[in-house]
């Protein structure tokens, strides 16, 4: 039941935790090896964070997975453990693991392995890190995680939570350049991940459709004494598992009888591939306005060019933060909506149905209305009001109200099981958390 | 009357006296590191750079919340402490190394400093020993 924490805990693929140890250790010996002898001693720091959040709605329904009336720890709560080996000046290691709620099952807790990679600084205008690592997507994607160290109770799901993935293993190489202005560096990287797509379904309940990304991109930043810009491009190669996906649905008119999308090989022809991609631009900014008033924003645009029921959206958020003292007041402003195609077919897939004389007319009636919920369109904006309070430069205490308005659809709402699906409504969120970092 | 506003006199010069003397904060490194500009000193001690004339310099802190931390951290930093904290959490969680090592004392912070190849630190200018190495003084 959403609210209750089911404290069943998987090792999420035990052997991948055990695995990114593995990789730590790896990485680690490989570097003392390929570094020629040296009075250098290997300095290991450990370091941690958590968040303990609690999260209610006004609503039956679970809003972001798990957020409903009944209140849960399950949204927000975090906790994690970092090693970081300087093993030479210009390598080290890092190993991060994370105990949260899992993406693959719900209300179950996993223990990942976030981080595993090496560092190669040859001087202080290139880094070069190999392994498992996260890629700066968005403005604060590399420490989601660390609470503490914003005054957000939540990053805006409008635009942290419909991108593929920010976690790939591969390489990512950093330029810098020390300019008068500030900071400017250049991040490359390539890389590939499995992730698990959640998809909420009024017939069944949650299922994980299990996706291979190959990814690539670069980002731009600049960074002076008080802010920050950044520009982004990703490129996300994707299959599921190596099966075919339709690219698109063609209808089948039946006349009198009605109609029907061919959601599904069995029901007809459907143009198929098996890789599919999507781009991505992210433009983001935090600007100091002076006398303690602060501006953030982001906008990101992903494309979707092979698939018509892919994802097509663009989102964005503006927040105005003001600090008092030792509490940071905030308002954030944002939005999500799907490209007008995708919405209109979604309608679409709700209105088709099939006479009762038709053969099969129960399942592939079941089928327009099991894919019109699993296809990942979003019409939704929110407004939220919140602050921080810092207990110490290490640990904070937040809380925040927010209202999100749903146009047509969003696929952040678990619908009611056999009902109707929730559109055109407001979701009332309060929200309560404690981050800290050691 | 006059007796006791002398007493009160003799009290506030007394506690004037017994009050630390403040001298101010410099910066002090291992004899193998050169002298440091102001803006070299904020490099290394956030991470950006990491080697100074072909020495790998390993910066060091004074303990979290020190009086010693925080007048290096205003006169060299222009932070304070909250912000620099900060700064170093923001770093290592995106992966781009760990904060300067702390030590618990001067003592230890001025013996790491003078038997550790390319460690810079800070120390109040009344605190130094002869022979360390002072690398900026503001």
């Amino acid at each position: 039941m959403a609210g209750m924490v089911n404290w069943g805990v998987r090792v999420e693929g035990t052997l991948f935790v055990q695995g990114g140890a593995m990789v730590f250790k790896s990485v680690l010996t490989g570097a003392l090896l390929a570094t020629s002898a040296c009075a250098w001693a290997v300095d290991y720091s450990v370091s941690g964070f958590g968040t303990v959040g609690y999260a209610q709605s006004n609503k039956s329904y679970a809003y972001q997975q798990s957020i409903d009336q009944n209140g849960t720890f399950n949204r927000d709560s975090v906790f994690g453990v970092q090693v970081d080996a300087q093993i030479t000046p210009q390598w080290s290691a890092t190993y991060q693991a994370k105990y949260a709620p899992s993406q693959q099952v719900d209300g179950q807790w996993d223990l990942t392995t976030s981080w595993a990679f090496a560092s190669w600084r040859p001087n202080e205008d290139w880094l070069v890190r190999l392994g498992k690592l996260r890629v700066p997507t968005y403005l604060y994607s590399q420490y989601t995680d660390v609470g503490a160290v914003y005054d957000f109770v939540r990053l805006p799901v409008e635009v942290y939570a419909f991108t593929p993935s920010t976690d790939f293993i591969g390489v990512n190489v950093t330029r810098s350049w020390t300019l008068d202005a500030g900071d400017l560096s250049f991040d490359v990287y390539h890389g590939a991940t499995r992730i698990s797509r959640r998809l909420y379904l009024r017939n069944t309940g949650p299922r994980f459709a299990d996706v291979n990304v190959l990814a690539e991109g670069l980002a731009l930043s600049l960074k002076t004494d008080t802010d920050t810009y950044r520009a982004a491009f990703h490129h996300y190669r994707s299959n599921l598992s190596g099966k075919l996906s339709a690219t698109d649905f063609p209808l089948q008119n039946l006349g009198g009888l009605g109609q029907y999308y061919v959601v599904d090989p069995q029901l007809g022809t459907q143009p198929q591939i098996k890789n599919f991609h999507n781009y991505l631009f992210t433009l983001g900014a935090e600007i100091d306005l002076g006398s303690g008033y602060r501006v953030v924003g982001e906008y990101a645009k992903i494309i979707q060019n092979d698939l018509k029921i892919g994802i097509d959206a663009n989102g964005g958020y503006l927040s105005l933060l003001k600090q008092v003292g030792d509490f940071t007041p905030y308002i954030t402003a944002a939005g999500l909506r799907s490209k007008g195609s995708q919405l209109s077919l979604q309608q679409s897939l709700l209105g088709a149905s099939v006479s009762s004389f038709v053969t099969g007319a129960t399942q592939i009636n079941a089928a327009q209305q099991a894919t019109a919920d699993g296809l990942t369109v979003y019409d939704q904006s929110s407004l939220a009001i919140g602050t921080s309070y810092a207990l110490t430069p290490k640990s904070k205490v937040k809380a925040e109200w927010m209202r999100t308005w749903v146009g047509q659809t969003s696929q952040f709402i678990d619908s009611p099981r056999g009902g109707k699906p929730v559109n055109h409504t407001t979701i009332d969120v309060f929200s309560l958390n404690y981050n800290f970092a050691f | 009357m006059k007796h006791k506003l002398k007493s009160l006199w003799l009290v506030f010069v007394g506690l004037f006296l017994m009050s630390p003397s403040w001298a101010g904060v410099v910066v002090i490194g291992n004899a193998n590191v050169s002298k440091l500009s102001a803006t070299l000193v904020e490099r290394i001690y956030t991470g950006r750079t990491i080697e100074v004339n072909g020495v790998a310099v390993k910066p060091v802190d004074a303990v979290q919340g020190s009086v010693l931390r925080k007048r290096f951290l205003e006169t060299y930093l222009q932070q304070d402490e909250a912000k620099y904290v900060g700064y170093w959490i923001v770093r290592r969680y995106i992966g781009k190394g760990a904060p300067p090592r702390e030590v618990g004392s001067v003592a230890e912070l001025l013996d790491y400093v003078q038997n550790t190849p390319g460690a810079v630190g800070y120390v109040d200018e009344a605190e130094l020993r002869p022979g360390i190495n002072v690398l900026l003084k503001k």
